[in-house]
């Protein structure tokens, strides 16, 4: 089963997120800011990483940013969710960016769409 | 027979109180469902399982009580199709989708409990 | 473009001087598009017209205010600020705050403002107000995430209710000692259960369907068809169905998705429970028709559907046999396709010895 990691500093995104991923089946594990994400991905796979932007201290930005930089998570699934929309692309160098753009407050549908859509496509 | 809605287990009661068949315990969740196999574990030969429960829902309580005992007979019970692989993928013998008719159950629960 | 570090807004009566002065101060002032430039605390120093409307303050109030009032979220101002030092940001969404207090959303597009020895002195973009859209985006999502709540508690529940009232009939249905003239009552609410079910599943699969991303592809039509044969079988348990094809596997194909085989089912399922006789035939034939489509035609010998009822059965309408929702989805698929589909009888004039699905699809 995919195995997904949904980074939000609030929880209950989190715990939205979580709802909707797991009744799909999916594996889901979460982090509430960008130091536990880094953390978790350091010691476990993840196919897909769900990314809140705005967080304190290190933002989604900069966790993005470490995972297409480093060899091991270089091409690993991620989709940035934002209040600040899809603009947030910009923010990002070519080689930093996410795979797909999630606006916030975003729904099942939105959200279903775009997770099984990524994870299809790299089966 | 683990299900949570109280009215069902109350027709599924009237539905075997006579027969061959007979309900040894009733579960009205996973984690009950869990619990209450172990406790019974002998006496059951086959267990109905419901998907949609508080708790602990039928795909985590049908792998726990696998993981309890490999040989446990499973029959899964769903509203809609989606989790039918998902069932059958944690080890359910069967997958059976709500509504069944009162022959299809009888049939399903006296083929399921022969096979040893 | 002007270099001036504080610009002062056009008054009303300096517009026609300016046009000879400074074309380009008519057009920042006139643009739809709000324009601004702050210093590198966030003051105000220039704005237009229509970023001045955005906040609903008049341009002079703005030149008294900081950006730490319009930005709703510090958190989102600290981040765009600190990417703002390596590029230029665009298009990005923001909540702002309004002079009445009220909160929007704006399209924003934002950059540093440099000396000319590079130095940041300030900031500037170009703004355009996205409330309308983003809050009927919202509201659109809230509704339909409403909507499927309500369908799913309703597929659940109605399911058990169902599930109880249909064993407890048959249960006094079984029963041998029962007077004959309560088997037949009997038989009727069991058949309206089973209509029931019906519906349920297939406004639960309608949404379900109309919620996928359309994702078309080849699909065998002798595998689709041949699987909703045995759907069908399972749920006439009591009927035997003879299923007649003009062509074999590998043959014909279509344009669809795994919807495909919902389309049969439906068709086979209606063939099925409107044809009196135990043994139901029912043929699926392929043709290529005039206009150079493929014509797929799903022939029954059942009770057929008379002329009125025809229209009605294919529109989204209630009420008439039959209305258990699965020509709805049938239709829905059909148009799903790029397809069409009309209803004929299969002896002219007859309706009632049976029905020919019409349905022609491009050529993939």
């Amino acid at each position: 089963m995919p195995n997904i990691l949904v980074v939000d500093d609030e929880k209950d995104i989190q715990n939205l997120a979580k709802v909707i991923l797991e009744a799909e089946s999916y594996e889901v594990s979460t982090a509430s800011n960008g130091e536990e994400a880094l953390a978790l991905i350091e010691k476990n796979h993840f196919d897909l990483i769900l990314l809140d932007v705005v967080m304190q201290h290190t933002d989604g930005l900069e966790v993005c940013r470490k995972i297409r930089r480093t060899k091991r998570t270089k091409n690993t699934l991620v989709i940035m969710f934002s209040g600040l929309g899809k603009g947030v692309d910009t923010m990002l160098d070519e080689n930093e960016k996410a795979d797909d753009y999630l606006e916030k407050p975003f729904d099942r549908k939105s959200l279903l769409e775009k997770v099984n859509a990524l994870l299809k496509k790299n089966r | 027979m683990v299900d949570d809605d109280v009215n069902l287990q109350t027709v599924y009661q009237a539905i075997f109180s006579t027969g061959s068949i007979e309900i040894v315990a009733q579960a009205y969740n996973g984690a009950e469902a869990v619990d209450t196999y172990t406790k019974l574990n002998e006496k059951i030969d086959v267990v109905l399982m419901d998907q949609r429960m508080p708790v602990m829902d039928g795909v985590t309580a049908t792998k726990k009580i696998l993981e309890a005992d490999k040989n446990a007979r499973i029959i899964f019970l769903s509203a809609d199709e989606s989790c039918k692989d998902l069932a059958l993928a944690s080890g359910a013998k069967l997958v059976l989708t709500k509504p069944i008719r009162l022959e299809e159950l009888i049939d399903a629960i006296e083929k399921i409990s022969e096979t040893r | 473009m002007s270099t001036n570090k504080k610009e002062k807004p056009l008054k009303k009566d300096e517009n026609t001087h300016s046009e000879s002065e400074d074309p380009y101060k008519t057009l920042i002032n006139n643009m739809l598009d709000g324009v601004f430039q702050t210093d590198l605390e966030g003051n105000y120093t220039l704005v237009n017209k229509s970023y001045a409307e955005i906040y609903g303050y008049e341009p002079e109030e703005m030149y008294q205010l900081n950006t730490n009032y319009t930005w709703v979220s510090q958190d989102e101002k600290e981040l765009v600020f600190k990417e703002l030092r390596k590029r230029d940001i665009k298009n990005i969404l923001k909540r702002y705050r309004r002079k009445d207090g009220s909160i929007g959303w704006l399209a924003l597009s934002i950059r540093t403002k440099s000396d000319l020895d590079g130095k940041p002195i300030g900031f500037e973009g170009v703004a355009r107000d996205a409330t309308e859209r983003k809050t009927a985006e919202i509201a659109q999502k809230e509704a339909s995430e409403r909507a499927e709540f309500l369908i799913d508690i309703m597929v659940h529940d109605l399911n058990n209710i169902n599930q109880g009232m249909m064993l407890t009939l048959e249960l006094v249905a079984r029963d041998p000692d029962l007077p004959l003239k309560h088997k037949k009552p009997i038989e009727l609410a069991i058949a309206q259960l089973q209509r029931s079910t019906e519906l349920i599943r297939n406004a639960k699969r309608l949404q379900t369907v109309i919620e996928q991303t359309i994702k078309l592809d080849r699909k065998d039509v002798f595998n689709e068809v041949t699987k909703a044969a045995e759907l069908t079988r399972s749920v006439f348990l009591k009927k035997k169905l003879e299923l007649k094809t003009n062509f074999g596997r590998g043959e014909t194909y279509l344009v669809a998705d795994e919807f495909l085989t919902d389309l049969f089912f439906n068709l086979f399922h209606n063939s099925m429970k409107f044809d009196k006789n135990r043994l139901v035939k029912i043929e699926v034939n392929t043709d290529i028709s005039d206009n150079n489509r493929i014509k797929i035609t799903v022939t029954d010998y059942g009770s057929g559907i008379p002329d009125d009822e025809k229209m009605r059965v294919l529109l989204r309408k209630r009420g008439g046999k039959g209305s258990g929702m699965g020509l709805t989805l049938v239709k829905y698929l059909v148009e799903r396709y790029n397809g069409t589909i009309s209803l004929q009888d299969r002896v002219q004039g007859h309706f009632n010895h049976g029905t020919i699905v019409v349905m022609t699809f491009p050529r993939g």
